[in-house]
Parts: structure tokens; sequence; C-alpha cells
């Protein structure tokens, strides 16, 4: 054993030897791991800047969907993949975004784009004061909690005496100008417009995971009496983290408004919650990029199912409950291929096929 | 006990007590897990804490992490009462531990791991992490020095990047040890830290137990059940057991008190 002391805080990089991460060596096909990482990454800016230039007005509409679905599930990833705080109740939040920005556009006509971020700022503060109370739950008693929010959410957004503001049963009609870019159509405007939000935000939660912060939300969901140990303050993580999971599904919920033009309470009843659960699962939990997968699973799949279900079936009334049996075989089907998600998935035959 | 202090200073440039224990008693219900121990715990010193199973030595130990709140009696650190510190606070003050079974991260890398030890070291916060400002870079880099001279130091280089679950016990073992000292603790809380390693791996433990101590300047708090590893590194030795204190002194001394052999029921090892 080396004789040494511990480097003091001044200490500047070139101390200690580092050593690469051996995984960094392996290749797939004559191309290292972390070349195929940026590639990926190069190859996914692409197609997402270029697709909806090959795409119907409905096709981008949907990919907007799934930008501002996928922005959700990485909410909840950070809250539950990371921190492993349970929530079934993330529809809540994805409410209370949708309707500040729906409230400022049609009550005070503030312009679309400034509701973004106060929708992200009103979701922190009720994220962070939803997580106080929750801090005494853990498991399945923070999940029942989060589910009496999905449950009432629909509920109080329809109650009469904030009708003038919600609109009650009848939700929110909002008008959008066009398109401010003469080459853009409004859908793909649109799309544009939730890709710059959808990059920041990933951005953002890229660098909190792989920092002191992310490191400290796994810690958290790993071992809660080691982490406090460690000097990790538990109580003002978990509710900053409830409240950081807030901003991205309150912006999701602004950019659903805007890009939907139209909000009512049933648009986020507790099911909505629970599919973005499903999103996150199939996806890959506690992974970045598998919010993006888990997004357009939970749009793409039940579009699917109800084609599939048409196909077969026509238009005979009684198959509208199918179009969830064959969304549920789906989901069990990808569960059972790749039980750790398509993230998971992924990764497991990248080491795999590497030598 | 002159030979005590002899050891104590001749490792530290006070002597004075880093960790005073002050009449703490613990019960559970009717059950007397602690009742009344005492003792000092000079600076600089490894100072090895024995007694049967059940003889409340964990419990000690996690009134002094603040897991447990102890009935009566007080502990003091360098001076100032830590009963009013809130558990996640302990590490601030500079005291760190490991855990009897393991309390590792499962899912991490034994690098980040180690630099979850630095957590208290480091200061960056959700927006700043979010933001990727250059301090934080540079905070990093200075949290991946301190993990990397660590992880040479108790020689984890090979495992540096593998999950901690999937590692042996022993090197599992290390790895607490590793994350507990990348807080740069005054003082170290040991909690059984050879149970469950082979003989070989005892004596690198004993090694890196007295290095620890000499070289970086951490008063040691050792509970251990191994005899021959306490008798060989300690400094002081106190025992307990029933929730007393039963002696107390150096090894040898503590070796020879009838009372200890009574407790043991004569073996010593």
């Amino acid at each position: 054993m080396t004789t040494s002391t511990l480097p003091d805080t001044e200490m500047k990089s070139g101390g200690a030897p580092r050593r690469a991460n051996p995984a960094d060596r392996l290749r797939v096909f004559g191309v290292s791991l972390p070349w195929i990482r940026r590639v990926s990454i190069l190859i996914g800016l692409a197609l997402a800047l270029f697709l909806p230039f090959y795409m119907e007005g409905f096709g981008v509409f949907q990919l907007t969907q799934v930008l501002y679905l996928s922005i959700a599930v990485l909410g909840l990833n950070l809250l539950t993949g990371f921190t492993g705080q349970f929530s079934l109740g993330h529809s809540a939040f994805m409410a209370i975004g949708a309707y500040t920005a729906g409230i400022m556009m049609d009550q005070w006509e503030v312009p679309y784009y400034l509701t973004i971020v106060p929708a992200g700022i009103v979701c922190f503060a009720a994220g962070f004061l939803f997580g106080l109370p929750a801090l005494r739950l853990e498991g399945l008693y923070l999940a029942l909690a989060t589910f009496a929010l999905a449950v009432a959410a629909p509920q109080l957004l329809k109650y009469e005496h904030f009708e003038p503001f919600t609109g009650g049963v009848q939700g929110l009609d909002l008008l959008k100008p066009d398109s401010p870019i003469a080459f853009l159509s409004n859908d793909q405007w649109w799309y544009y417009f939730s890709l710059f939000f959808g990059v920041l935000l990933f951005i953002a939660a890229w660098n909190l995971v792989r920092g002191r912060t992310g490191r400290a939300m796994i810690a958290i969901r790993d071992n809660p009496i080691a982490a406090s140990t460690m000097g990790i303050n538990l109580s003002l993580y978990k509710s900053v983290t409830f409240g950081v999971s807030g901003i991205y599904c309150g912006v999701a919920g602004a950019l659903s408004a805007i890009v939907v033009e139209f909000i009512a309470p049933e648009s986020f009843t507790f099911i909505f919650a629970i599919l973005l659960l499903i999103g996150m699962v199939i996806g890959g939990i506690a992974s970045i990029p598998a919010a993006i997968i888990g997004g357009a699973f939970i749009l793409y799949v039940p579009n699917f199912s109800e084609m599939a279900v048409d196909f077969f079936f026509g238009g005979d009334p009684a198959s509208k409950a199918l179009v969830w049996i064959s969304f549920g075989a789906a989901m069990i089907i990808v569960v059972y291929i790749m039980p750790m998600g398509v993230a998971g998935f992924v990764k497991r035959n990248l080491r795999r096929l590497a030598r | 006990m002159s030979q005590v202090s002899a050891n104590a200073t001749e490792a530290s440039s006070s002597g004075r007590p880093i960790l005073q224990v002050k009449d703490v008693a613990v019960h559970f219900g009717g059950i007397i897990a602690l009742d009344g121990v005492s003792f000092d715990v000079p600076e600089g010193a490894i100072l090895g804490l024995i007694g049967p199973n059940g003889a409340g030595k964990t419990t000690l130990f996690n009134c002094l992490s603040r897991l447990y709140i102890p009935n009566s009696g007080d502990i003091l650190f360098e001076g100032q009462t830590i009963l009013n510190t809130v558990p996640y606070q302990i590490a601030n003050l500079g005291i760190g531990r490991t855990f009897q079974n393991l309390a590792l991260f499962a899912t991490m890398s034994v690098l980040d791991n180690i630099m979850i030890g630095c957590h208290s070291r480091s200061k960056s916060d959700f927006l700043s992490n979010a933001l990727r400002l250059p301090w934080v870079g540079r905070e990093e880099s200075m949290l991946q020095d301190i993990a990397w001279e660590l992880i040479e130091y108790l020689q984890l280089g090979d495992h540096a990047y593998d999950p901690v679950g999937g590692l042996p016990f022993g090197i599992q073992k290390r790895v607490e040890l590793a994350r507990a000292i990348a807080s740069k603790p005054k003082l170290l809380l040991l909690d059984e830290p050879a149970g469950g390693l082979n003989h070989d791996e005892v004596e690198e433990l004993a090694d890196t137990l007295r290095q620890i101590g000499h070289d970086r300047n951490i008063t040691v708090l050792l509970v251990e059940h191994h005899m021959s590893l306490v008798m060989a590194v300690s400094d002081v030795v106190v025992a307990i057991d029933f929730g007393r204190k039963i002696g107390e002194g150096t090894p040898a001394e503590v070796q020879q008190n009838p009372e200890v052999i009574r407790a043991y029921l004569g073996t010593t090892d």
C-alpha cells in the first residue's frame, strides 16, 4: 500500500492518476462506445431537426405531442427513476402547467411564448409544496398520496367557483397566432417551439444527474440512511426534486395547452398519470434518452392499437374497449422482451455485441 | 493510563478529547440498551470499543451518528454537543462512519460512491448543476482527484467503474472505508470493519487503519468483534457489556481486566 496524504481542496487536477473506463475501449463493429453515444446523439438531433420537413401536418403535430410527453416522462423519471420517489399524480402537475398557461392566455391575453416559464415556476412551487408533506411517506404510501392528487385535480378544475378562470367542464379554447416564420407551417413552428424547450430541459436534466446533485438523488434512492450519513439533506433534496419534476411537467402541460389549443379537466385524469408512469418504465428507469421513447410509446401505441382494432373489427362500437386490451398486450410484450425498458435493452445488447 | 495519553499525544498535536461520551443511556421500551456509558476519545488516537453481542456497541454508534437519540446523557464533539445537530449535518462537523452490514449505493460505481463521500465538502446545487456553471466543472474535477487518490490508496483501481452491488464483500468494505475517508473526517466511526473478512484482509485492514490514523490525522473509533485486530491497532480500548462500561485502558490493561474476561467467558479471541 502506498503512503500518501489526502489532497486538500485547493488541489488542482493532475494530482491523482485517473484511469479510463475500460468499457470505453469496447468496440461494436469497430466503433468505440463513447463514439456510438456521440453519433447517436447527433443522429437523434438531426432527426429532430429535419423530420418535420418530411412529414404531413398531422404527423408533425404528433411529433410535437411526443416532445411534450417526453418532457413530462423525463420529469417523472427524475423523481421516480433517479430519486426513487413514486408518483401516480404527475397528471396533476401537467394540469397545473396547462391551466397556468391557458388562464394567462385566455384571461390576461399574455402572448403564448411568455407562459412557459411562469407555468414552470408555478409547478415548481406546487411540486415543492406537495413534496414537503410527502417527505413522511415512502413507497406505496407516497404512491397513494400522489394518486389522490391525480384524482382530485380534474374535480378541482371543474369546481364551479373556479369556473370563471378554468372554464369548468367545458375547459378553455385557446387561440394562438400563426407561425411567425414564413417558410414554416404552423405545425412545424409549434414543433420547433416545443423542441427548443425540450432540448433545453433534456440538457439540464443530463447536467443535473451527472453532477453532485444527481449522485445525491441516486444515493437517496439506493440507501437513504447512508445518504444522510454522507451529509445529504434528504428533505431538501426530495422536496426540491419534487419541484424540479414539477417544472418539467408544468412546461409539458403549458406546451400541450398551446399546441392543442384546448384544455379541459378530462385531459388530465389519473389515467394520464399512469400513462406517464408506463412511458417511464417502457423507456427505461433512470435513463434520460429513454424519456423520448417513453413519450413516443404513450402517444403512438394507443393510436396503433386503435388502428389495429379498427382494421380487424371495423366500426363496431364495442371495439372501443379492445383498444385498451391491445394497448395492454403491447405493454406486456415490451416488458417481457425488455424487462429493463428499451434503454436497458439497448445498453445490454451493445455490451453483448462489444468486444 | 499514563501509557494511553502517551500514545495519544504521539499521534496528535493536542491530545485533548475530540469526542466525549457522557453518561449516555438509551432505552427501547423496557429494554435498556445503554445504561450510562462515559468515555473520552483522545484526538489522533484509535479507540477500540469492544463487548459481547448485544452489549450496546452499535446502539452507541447509532447515537454518535444521530440515528438514535439518547434518553439521557450527552455527546460532545470538539467540546460541542452533537445532540442538537440533525443527522445529515454530522458529516459537515467532520464525523464519518461505515456500517456493520454495508450501506453502499449499490447501483453506482465505486468512483461515484467515493465521490458521494465528498458531498459534505462540495457545494454545487440543483441550479448550478443543471446549468453546469464553470465552477461546477472545477469542483467536479476536484472531487474526482480526491476519489482517485483514495481509489489508488485502497487499491480499488480495477473496479473503479464497476457497480458496487456486484463486487465481492471484501472490496465493498474497502469502498465503504474510502467513501468515509473522502469526507475528510476528523473522527471516523467504524462499525465492525473486519466483519466477514478473511485473515489476510484483516491484516491488510490493520495496516490501513494505522495509516489512516497517522498519515491522515483521523481519529478512529472502532467497534469490533475481532479481538486481535482491536488489540493490535488500538491506543485505547473501552469494553462494555449489558449497556455499561466494564473496562477502559490500553489493550494490555483491558485484556487483564477480570470483568472483561468474565464477560467473554474467559476467551479473548
